[in-house]
């Protein structure tokens, strides 16, 4: 299915169906995608395409209705909610358009949550330290101690972001995370991804901005559940312009 | 430091203070309820039964002529009986400081340490009583107003007037407080009774016998033998009674019985109400869930937490309900066992092991009643948490029920905004049903509390029909009718006058056993100072033909239960004997069993023709004070003739004394009533928090297109109101039939028939006003809550 060593992320066949009043709503269809380590994917396409279904997939958050689903070296369409909930806190790190931080813990406590359930780092102190640590990688560390509330939309973003990587995972999935965000701010961030990929993470990104997407070292276009080729699009768009 | 989950924990509970006001409120109610039952059962069955081991008390009471040592020292010696001794009890009159005169019973107690029967305590000041002194029963100094170390002037039956230095107290547990029973009891010496001028005879007989003293039966067949050894003696039997249990006892099992059970209502309904409690919380925390298991908790990390997080609202409520059940307790034991029914603690502790069962039910309750929502709420995957839009779940449509309000829906009348709050309130039926539960049982209790008060004031009023005078007045002995009467018409305040005898009797039952004495009231056939009810048969006037006709109340009836109207029956009265036919039944009267006869056939039955014992009174006034004044009058009046007075009692005391007996017992039932309706708010506060909280998106969507704040805030109090009224009808609808029978038993616990039922509309009606007001009131939170947030919040996640 994946190439041994190298391919991180393997869908085949990947469908995802809706049962609906009027049939079956297909947000994914036959989807076929491989992502390698260390790259930096863009998922592109307009509303309704599936891309958020996608990195549903990919996260365990959703399940395909057929096809597989295969991150590292397991199959995670196969494991339990409880399962995957376990091997999500420890091999990815989840980043959303409007941050999903606890409102009643400080960014520090929320970039320990997944140290906590996941039992990683052993005492509390440990877990500070790091937290403290990813914090100041991502230009936060004075912010430490307050609460989601008392910081900017792109500085809780960046706390969502030090909290994807609480655990050291090995897949980074961003859902829309520069959607909430000025132009400025979202530029701060999408440096933040770019650094870690340097640093060998893999970095899948959903994202309506095509600027960004550029930017990225892969674009995988998606248009009614299916992927395709960029020239399949340019040709729709034509067909549309006229 | 802290993990960060217990972070968490203590953080939700101090950022939402007042749901968590508000849960450990729900849990607090139910182990409050069961503290107090708890607590206040056991020191009352414990104090009671420790008070009476000492105490001793008597079997059997029985009059006869007088006597001395001996006749007590032979009865002693019979089998079966454990001790025996006699007592000369003395009636007297205190004056208080008002002037109102106090029954005051003189006990001269032959050998006061040495007692062995209806023992009494003392406790502080003399003991025994010199002479001249008096020892008062420790309830009767404030009733009598009097102090001791202080002189306290008793008038005899003579009308004279003698001193006596209140020497200190003494506690017989035998004698309940005179707060109920009008009466004081005193103790004195021999040698005092004789400087009274008084004689030293013994004039009743106690007896306790060795074993089965809860045994009426083996009582009885003891006391029989003791009475054919009077009747060898040459003593005729004037009187008996028969005790198996304390004059609190009757009152300590009703209380007992209202505590257990409402106790437990209210621990199951608090139950439900932790468990609407604990649903509110996990849906207010399911984005919370969904972000947690986001980040890689597993479902058992997140059960763990939100239970640990139930534990911190249990000890909560723990640390605020044990105390408060505790002062409870002891209240309501200090106000109605020590000071009404005259049971002395020793002791107001409870045994650790009972505060560590309610320690228990604090913590065992939340964790039992939010295990069901926590798994629910847990089990919900990821990507439901995440897309919880707040538009809302349940159903609404397919059901039977919403198919019943169709027909309302269709009304052209009906404004969206109110369809809206009634589907709205349909939607989750099995929240509402809960809810409706604790609100419906609430309503038709707490009517159905009102309706036996109001019961009970019927049954007072009716008892009242016995006593359709101001005044009565006890002779020491039967003086001519032709001399009371005129005598005492000429007492200031005193409007009419008619004269009653009245005594002891017994049935004579066939087989040569009797009944207990019982009243015997003989009064003129066509008298107009006693008008009773008459439930079958007809009164004496109506007698007709009918040789010696007796009408007997419904307690006799109860205890004699093969008469029937139209039975004849043999009757003891004053040592003699005659043949009586029953013609007529009326209800219980609080003073136990009664029957009433025609005077003239009594008094020709025992040879006082032309004579009676009691004087019935009616005066210009019937307030207390005037009846009291009045009374005193006609004392004086009579024994200015020469005619010696043994007690007096007014009407408005008859009432009054009854009335106390009953507000104990109705106390308690309003005190559970409260906590029933407290329960039930606190219910619709938490059911309206998660409606509101569930459908944060629809209420954003309802103000996108147009509502005001009022209006949203309408729309949840609509909701409220419509979840009130719900429960409304159908707790009015059960409390027609739960009414009559809570106040059929609360008679039947008390006097031994069941209360004159009565229906009080205006508490359905008060309480359908004070239910609308709570649903209002606990609507409004959760509708501030839903107002404040802005449109732009709870569209966000698109």
């Amino acid at each position: 299915m994946s190439e041994p060593g190298n391919t991180l992320i393997g869908l085949r066949s990947v469908t995802k169906a809706y049962r609906t009043p009027a049939g079956p709503l297909f947000a994914l269809q036959g989807v076929d995608l491989q992502v390698r380590r260390g790259e930096f994917v863009a998922v592109v396409g307009k509303s309704g395409a599936g891309k958020s279904t996608l990195i549903n997939m990919i996260t365990g958050i959703d399940r395909p209705t057929s096809g597989a689903v295969e991150v590292g070296d397991r199959l995670i369409h196969q494991m339990s909610e409880d399962e995957v909930a376990a091997w999500r806190g420890r091999h990815v790190g989840v980043v959303f358009q409007f941050f999903q931080l606890l409102p009643m813990l400080s960014c520090a406590q929320n970039v320990m949550l997944p140290m906590d359930f996941a039992g990683l780092y052993r005492s509390p102190r440990e877990r500070r330290h790091r937290a403290l640590h990813l914090l100041d990688s991502v230009g936060l560390r004075e912010h430490a101690d307050k609460l989601p509330s008392e910081v900017s939309g792109g500085q809780r973003q960046r706390v969502a972001i030090a909290r994807a990587l609480a655990n050291d995972p090995m897949l980074v999935a961003a859902d829309e995370p520069t959607g909430n965000l000025d132009s400025r701010t979202a530029n701060d961030v999408f440096e933040v991804f770019s650094q870690l990929v340097e640093e060998g993470k893999t970095i899948l990104m959903v994202t309506h901005d095509r600027e960004l997407a550029a930017r990225t070292s892969r674009i995988v276009h998606l248009a009614d559940g299916a992927v395709v080729e960029p020239e399949e699009l340019q040709d729709e768009t034509s067909g549309t312009d006229r | 430091m802290l993990d960060t989950r217990w972070h968490k924990i203590l953080a939700d509970l101090w950022k939402n203070r007042t749901r968590t006001l508000i849960v450990a409120l729900a849990i607090a109610v139910g182990v409050y309820a069961v503290g107090v039952v708890v607590n206040a059962r056991t020191i009352l069955v414990r104090e009671y039964e420790s008070d009476q081991v000492g105490a001793l008390p008597a079997s059997a009471v029985i009059q006869t002529y007088p006597f001395d040592d001996d006749l007590a020292e032979g009865v002693a010696r019979l089998p079966g009986i454990a001790s025996a001794e006699g007592r000369t009890l003395v009636h007297t009159l205190v004056y208080d400081e008002s002037g109102t005169p106090r029954d005051l019973v003189l006990v001269a107690l032959p050998e006061p340490d040495k007692m062995q029967v209806d023992a009494v305590t003392p406790l502080g000041g003399r003991w025994p009583p010199g002479r001249r002194e008096i020892v008062l029963e420790r309830l009767s100094p404030g009733y009598l107003g009097v102090r001791v170390g202080h002189p306290m002037k008793v008038e005899l039956d003579s009308g004279v007037v003698k001193a006596l230095v209140v020497a200190g107290t003494a506690h017989d547990a035998q004698k309940p407080s005179p707060g109920i029973t009008g009466t004081s009891f005193g103790y004195i010496s021999v040698e005092t009774l004789e400087s009274l001028g008084l004689p030293t005879t013994y004039n009743e007989l106690r007896i306790r016998v060795t074993e089965d003293a809860g045994d009426e039966d083996h009582i009885l067949s003891v006391v029989e033998e003791v009475e054919a050894y009077l009747k060898r003696a040459g003593r005729p039997i004037l009187g008996r009674s028969v005790i198996t249990e304390s004059l609190a006892a009757p009152f300590i099992d009703t209380v007992v019985l209202i505590l257990t059970t409402f106790g437990l209502v209210i621990l199951v309904l608090s139950g439900f109400l932790v468990v609407n409690a604990m649903s509110s919380l996990i849906t207010q925390q399911i984005p919370h869930i969904g972000v947690m298991k986001l980040v890689g908790a597993r479902r058992g990390q997140i059960v763990s937490l939100y239970l640990g997080t139930i534990l911190v609202y249990g000890l909560l409520a723990i640390g605020a309900a044990i105390p408060l059940s505790l002062l409870t307790a002891r209240l309501l034991m200090t106000a109605m066992v020590n000071n009404l029914l005259n049971v002395m603690p020793e002791s107001y502790t409870v045994p650790a092991t009972l505060l560590l069962v309610q320690a228990g039910v604090g913590v065992l309750l939340p964790l039992l009643a939010g295990l069901e929502p926590v798994l629910r709420g847990t089990r919900t995957t990821t990507q439901q948490a995440m897309d919880a839009s707040g538009l809302g779940t349940g159903g609404y449509g397919r059901g039977w029920v919403d198919r019943l309000i169709v027909p309302l829906e269709r009304l052209r009348q009906m404004q969206r905004p109110v369809l809206l709050a009634v589907r709205n309130t349909l939607r989750h039926k099995g929240r509402l049903a809960q809810t409706l539960l604790v609100l419906t049982l609430g309503t038709a209790l707490f009517i159905s509390v009102i309706s036996a008060r109001v019961s009970v004031t019927s049954t007072l009023e009716s008892f009242l029909q016995f006593h359709r005078y101001d005044v009565a007045v006890d002779l020491s002995r039967a003086e001519r009718a032709a001399r009371i009467g005129p005598t005492a018409e000429q007492a200031s305040g005193v409007t009419e006058v008619e004269v009653w005898s009245v005594s002891g009797a017994t049935r004579l039952r066939p087989g040569d056993s009797e009944s207990d004495s019982f009243a015997l009231y003989a009064v003129p056939a066509d008298t107009t100072f006693m008008s009773p009810e008459v439930l079958r048969g007809v009164w004496l006037a109506e007698a007709g033909g009918v040789t010696n006709p007796i009408v007997v109340n419904r307690e006799l009836l109860d205890a004699e239960p093969d008469l029937q109207i139209g039975s004849d029956i043999e009757l003891a009265i004053e040592g003699r004997q005659a043949a009586w036919r029953i013609v007529g039944v009326v209800p219980a009267e609080s003073r136990g069993a009664a029957a009433y006869v025609r005077l003239e056939d009594y008094a020709y039955g025992t040879r006082t023709v032309g004579q009676g014992s009691r004087l019935v009174a009616r005066t210009t006034q019937q307030d207390a004070a005037a009846q009291e004044e009045a009374a005193t009058r006609l004392s004086e009046a009579l024994r200015n003739a020469g005619i010696e007075v043994k007690a007096t009692q007014t009407t408005e005391t008859v009432g009054a004394e009854n009335s106390l007996l009953f507000t104990i017992v109705v106390s308690f039932l309003i005190l559970m009533a409260l906590l029933l309706a407290a329960v039930g708010g606190l219910g619709l506060a938490t059911t309206m928090s998660i409606n509101v909280m569930e459908r944060v998106r629809e209420i954003g969507v309802l103000r996108a297109v147009g509502a005001s704040n009022s209006a949203v805030s309408r729309l949840v109090v609509a909701e409220g109101i419509v979840i009130g009224l719900i429960s409304w009808l159908a707790g009015a609808a059960i409390s027609l039939l739960i009414s009559p029978a809570l106040s059929s038993q609360l008679g039947l616990a008390l006097i031994n028939a069941p209360l004159d039922y009565r229906y009080s509309w205006i508490a359905a009606l008060g309480w359908f006003f004070a239910v609308q007001a709570v649903a209002v009131v606990a609507s409004l939170g959760p509708a501030q809550s839903a107002v404040r947030l802005t449109v732009r919040e709870v569209l966000a996640y698109e």
